[in-house]
């Protein structure tokens, strides 16, 4: 190996390109799906259990910010995965894997992703 | 470097493919869900919808292959980065305490799942 390779390990003028941060992004937010199954789990759960308990868990999610921030966290995050996993779909059909091509979908995932964000945001508000 | 592909089917194929179907079953099942919220539905209704055979089973579907799609997921995310390249010699043993711990969650998840489905 060529020991006057040159090298670039400063993390601060080293970008990924955008393809590569919705691909990681992609990843980060199914990580974040399997780990909110139990927060959509319970929702399901008391939802159905007894009047009593669906209006309280109603309340605990709607009722305060806090919850309603974790819901739209959680609907935000599907949005993001549902619309990079989407893309992945069409790629398998032969479409949108060239360098321009592929750059353009990245950024339309993220803008739809967003979009869909602050939908979620104006029906839980 | 993981030297023992084994996945969930031990075929990357067909792992592919699996990924792929669950992805679309799963998204047919989420406008279905989307379109049930959206109406805002009361407990009795919910409760009614859930109890009827046709979506207790096809929600246990979806929960198998959601079961299927995360492991598929976790597994690639796992081995890409818990690697000897960043762990050193302990990547085997963290790479199996994460899959153990994935495995773990998907079955405590997909039982919990049955009880909520059979429950109402």
């Amino acid at each position: 190996m060529y020991r006057s390779r040159p090298e670039n390990l400063n993390l601060l003028n080293f970008r990924f390109p955008l393809t590569a941060i919705a691909s990681i992004t992609h990843r980060i937010t199914g990580i974040l799906l399997f780990a909110a199954m139990p927060v959509v789990l319970y929702f399901l759960d008391q939802s159905l259990q007894s009047e009593a308990a669906f209006e309280q868990v109603k309340e605990d999610f709607l009722g305060n910010s806090a919850g309603r921030f974790l819901l739209w966290l959680i609907l935000s995050v599907t949005a993001y995965h549902l619309c990079a996993g989407i893309r992945h779909l069409i790629m398998d059909f032969g479409y949108l894997e060239g360098l321009k091509s592929g750059r353009m979908a990245a950024i339309v995932v993220f803008v739809l992703a967003g979009v869909l964000a602050v939908l979620a945001g104006v029906w839980i508000w | 470097m993981v030297t023992r592909i084994t996945g969930l089917t031990k075929n990357g194929l067909t792992d592919f493919v699996l990924q792929r179907f669950s992805a679309y079953v799963m998204l047919a099942y989420g406008v279905f869900l989307f379109f049930l919220l959206a109406s805002s539905p009361s407990h009795a209704q919910l409760k009614e919808t859930f109890s009827t055979p046709i979506v207790q089973w096809s929600s246990l579907l979806v929960v198998l292959l959601l079961s299927a799609h995360a492991w598929i997921g976790l597994w690639t995310i796992g081995t890409d980065y818990i690697r000897e390249r960043a762990f050193g010699r302990f990547d085997v043993w963290l790479r199996s305490i994460y899959q153990l711990g994935s495995a773990a969650l998907i079955v405590f998840y997909v039982i919990w799942s049955i009880q909520i489905l059979w429950s109402s």
